[in-house]
């Protein structure tokens, strides 16, 4: 397996040298792997909302720009900031951890972009707000991939022979 | 990494929605000035408002004050800085207590002013500093100065400002009547405009002379000797606490402090 991938590297990328020795090859097949993980990761939870609500958090905490100690002890205009944006990025990290629950995640999340509008700042004046929103609806409405036309094509005339009339 | 299996996903979810709601629910709020609770280390001290003639109250507000003092001071000038349609000296020997309980002692006593309509005009010297330390002593030894860059309110028209200030706090009168009289009561050493008056002067020398200050300060005085306002050509008010009110101890209409491009430093 590995003396193929060597071959497969040499002769069809001839810049690009195989790394050479046990430890370079070892990181590669890692790093392969990772990235491998990290896609099959990636593609079972609402990873891009997860993302865009959670930059959507860290801008509104950023807009505020008030330090904790007075968000602590200044009341609610000082705390806002942190409230709904600490609020967004915990409902981002919800979808991607407990993707079972994305509807309620999305749905809190939305609300919670909406909210930070007049109570943070503008929402983080207005691009909070914004990403939230989207993040928020992204994974409200995430799901299972729908197959392509060939794809169905393919399954049908795999799983039911001659009864494609029926899909 | 295995994912989280339903159970902990549900639990998951559960900590997060108590997280938020409980980051909602208990955010501390600030302590409001008429309030009776704050938080449970404040001790509330109960100041009566004065409500616009003679020495007499309405109303009162029950603030957690901090103990620090905060320094308005105009430079003497012969150039009116600010006016005021009307001055009265409540009195002195008030009790202020801090919010840690202590009771603030100026060195000159602490003293309650109230002015209607006090309306800063001319910005150049004007200054409001504060040692800005609420903390145990000693106080740090840094001051931090505000200087508007333009005219600045702290009242307004027809809004009652009631200040607590230390009774050595200074006023300087721009006006020769007004100054002629206050001399001839012995409240000026300066008979002739500008002249300096002490606020614990009214309060401590003679019961008298603080029923003549009350109405000399009063707007019929005022148009007595032609005059709309109390030109000041300079103050120094130890502040400790300061509020304003519409003179029934409500909100005042529009906004009471009004500070145009302001700079703030810290030396």
């Amino acid at each position: 397996m590995s003396d193929s991938l060597t071959i497969m590297s040499e002769t069809a990328e001839p810049s690009a040298p195989a790394p050479r020795g046990g430890i370079g090859r070892r990181a590669l097949r890692r790093l392969n792997l990772g990235r491998r993980w990290f896609r099959a990761w990636r593609r079972t939870r609402p990873f891009w909302g997860g993302v865009w609500t959670i930059l959507a958090g860290l801008e509104i905490v950023k807009a505020m720009s008030f330090s904790i100690g007075l968000a602590l002890t200044g009341g609610w205009s000082y705390a806002a900031g942190y409230v709904m944006g600490g609020g967004l990025i915990l409902f981002g990290l919800v979808a991607w951890f407990a993707p079972t629950y994305k509807g309620l995640a999305g749905f809190v999340a939305f609300l919670v972009a909406l909210a930070a509008f007049p109570t943070a700042n503008l929402g983080g004046y207005l691009l909070g707000s914004v990403l939230g929103i989207i993040g928020a609806s992204m994974i409200w409405s995430w799901g299972p991939k729908r197959p392509s036309k060939r794809q169905l094509r393919k399954m049908s005339g795999t799983v039911t022979p001659g009864s494609s009339g029926h899909a | 990494m295995r994912d989280l299996g339903p159970r902990q996903q549900r639990n998951l979810v559960l900590i997060a929605l108590l997280l938020f709601l409980g980051s909602l629910l208990f955010t501390p709020q600030p302590s409001t000035a008429n309030g009776t609770s704050g938080t449970a280390s404040c001790t509330r001290t109960s100041l009566a408002l004065w409500n616009g003639s003679g020495t007499s109250t309405t109303g009162s507000v029950n603030p957690c004050v901090s103990g620090a003092m905060l320094d308005l001071t105009f430079p003497f000038n012969s150039t009116t800085q600010a006016t005021i349609n009307g001055v009265a000296l409540i009195g002195c020997g008030q009790t202020v207590k801090d919010a840690a309980g202590d009771t603030i002692s100026p060195a000159g006593g602490m003293c309650h002013v109230a002015f209607n309509s006090f309306l800063v005009t001319n910005e150049n010297a004007a200054v409001l500093k504060t040692n800005g330390w609420t903390g145990a002593a000693p106080s740090p030894s840094y001051n931090l100065s505000i200087n508007p860059s333009g005219n600045f309110t702290i009242g307004g028209n027809n809004v009652l400002t009631d200040l607590w200030v230390d009774g050595n706090s200074t006023l300087s009168i721009n006006d020769g009547s007004l100054c002629a009289l206050a001399s001839y009561i012995e409240l000026t050493s300066s008979s002739s405009a500008p002249c300096t008056t002490t606020i614990s002067k009214y309060g401590q020398c003679y019961q008298g002379i603080k029923t003549l200050f009350v109405k000399v300060c009063a707007p019929g005085m005022l148009q007595f000797l032609g005059l709309n306002n109390f030109p000041i050509a300079g103050m120094d008010l130890k502040i400790y606490y300061l509020a304003t009110h519409n003179g029934s101890g409500g909100p005042p209409g529009g906004s009471s402090v009004q500070l145009p491009n302001t700079t703030i430093t810290v030396s």
